[in-house]
């Protein structure tokens, strides 16, 4: 028997792939071989320090589809909860509101116009200096988001916002447009909902933010709102906790409904 | 969810042996779990259910690199009969098969070898699972197996991680 057959017989005994006859013929010539058997020897304890190798961390499952809404439903139901007690505003109607704060008709266009953009990722281009510099543009690759676009638009008043938009590898769009604040536009978030479109939008210093998608799950939109929005105020990128909750809201939703 | 549970630490190792990373390998296996519970029809028969699992799983992985455009000719597969180690019994010391030198050592080699021991020995495959997850003929398993075994030893082999000899005349403590 050549070497190669003889090497893959012992490997095939400890991985327990062997008939009857082809045990004993590697027992055999274990038994008349020192070598043949610490080899036997060796691999055997290779394969039990490979299944010790590697330490299994924690990893949270999602509940079936319909334990899954329900339990969606029930954090969404907690989160408004929240949201009211720390000043957050929740405004849901068939068409966006006239207040300068909410996201007007010029917004949601915005949020629409790139969504026909191929998915590549976007040269950035150069931007009104003003903007840039207190502009947050955060990765959001921890939500499995990639920048695919980068504009501008102009918006009421001429003046310039930047949007960028995000897409994701299940149909999700993301739109986060930055614009000098209104000065009517207090500290505190707004949520809004319309027609399967959910919005947020905050000030963080002189800037207004705006983030938007569409057929999300609200849940998963209001942490990475919500993500966007503290590391708007605190201008830093996101920490490895919150990545790690952005990944973990991912894998637990449905993909967007488009 | 039970019987998923099951397998999950499996298609962990599996996952990370794939993934080198802890993060993209736990993302892999919530994927997984995702599409495993979405799923009309599930494999009734113990071993398929296992086999499905980790095609799933794999599937998601290939899904990854070609999502972030990373070439997938890391996994092509590798003639048969190219670069077939010398199959020499190794004669390494037997000390040096422990977990710091088998770890960097694995981190070496090159990922279909990763691969098939991720599926074989960290995850618990039979040869015939492992044939179905890849696609490809149980004895092309028992080769490729081998042959990742033999190169992982070698490796450990070339280890700078000695273990400490006695010094002659000293008595070594208990």
């Amino acid at each position: 028997m050549d070497r190669k057959t003889e090497f893959e017989g012992a490997n095939a005994f400890i991985d327990g792939e062997l008939d009857r006859e082809g045990r004993s013929e590697v027992l055999a010539r274990a038994a008349r071989d020192p070598r043949a058997a610490q080899e036997l020897a060796d691999l055997n304890r290779l394969k039990a320090v490979l299944e010790d190798s590697i330490e299994v961390p924690e990893i949270p499952l999602p509940a079936r589809a319909g334990k899954t809404r329900r339990r969606l439903a029930l954090a969404l139901a907690a989160s408004l909860v929240l949201m009211a007690a720390s000043g957050t505003a929740w405004w849901r109607g068939a068409s966006p509101g006239p207040s300068e704060g909410l996201p007007v008709a010029w917004a949601i266009k915005a949020h629409k116009g790139w969504r026909g953009a191929p998915d590549r990722p976007a040269a950035p281009r150069l931007r009104p200096a003003s903007l840039m510099r207190n502009a947050y543009v955060p990765d959001l690759t921890a939500a499995k988001l990639a920048i695919a676009h980068i504009g501008e638009i102009k918006a009421p008043g001429g003046v310039p916002a930047l949007v960028v938009g995000y897409s994701g590898t299940r149909g999700c769009r993301v739109t986060l447009i930055v614009d000098p604040a209104p000065k009517d536009l207090g500290g505190s978030a707004m949520f809004f909902e319309t027609e399967g479109l959910l919005a947020m939008v905050w000030r963080a210093g002189p800037l207004r933010h705006q983030i938007l998608a569409q057929g999300m799950d609200p849940t998963r939109f209001r942490m990475i709102a919500e993500s966007v929005r503290r590391g708007s105020l605190d201008h830093l990128p996101l920490d490895k906790r919150t990545r790690l909750a952005l990944a973990r809201s991912r894998a637990s939703s449905p993909p967007c409904a488009v | 969810m039970h019987r998923l549970e099951d397998y999950i630490g499996r298609l962990y190792r599996y996952a990370f042996s794939l993934a080198r990373e802890e993060e993209l390998a736990r993302e892999l296996v919530q994927l997984s779990a995702v599409k495993a519970l979405g799923a009309k029809t599930v494999p009734p028969d113990e071993s398929a259910y296992r086999a499905w699992l980790f095609v799933i799983l794999r599937n998601a992985f290939l899904d990854h690199l070609r999502h972030h455009r990373i070439s997938q000719s890391l996994f092509e597969t590798e003639p048969e009969h190219a670069d077939a180690p010398t199959m020499e019994y190794w004669r390494g010391d037997e000390r040096l098969i422990n977990v710091l030198n088998v770890k960097q050592a694995l981190a070496k080699l090159r990922p279909n070898d990763q691969e098939i021991i991720g599926l074989v020995d960290m995850a618990g495959l039979s040869y015939a699972e492992a044939a179905e997850v890849l696609d490809v003929p149980a004895g092309t398993v028992m080769s490729r197996i081998s042959r990742a075994r033999a190169r992982l030893l070698a490796l450990v082999g070339e280890s700078n991680v000695r273990p400490l000899t006695p010094t002659r005349g000293r008595q070594e403590k208990p």
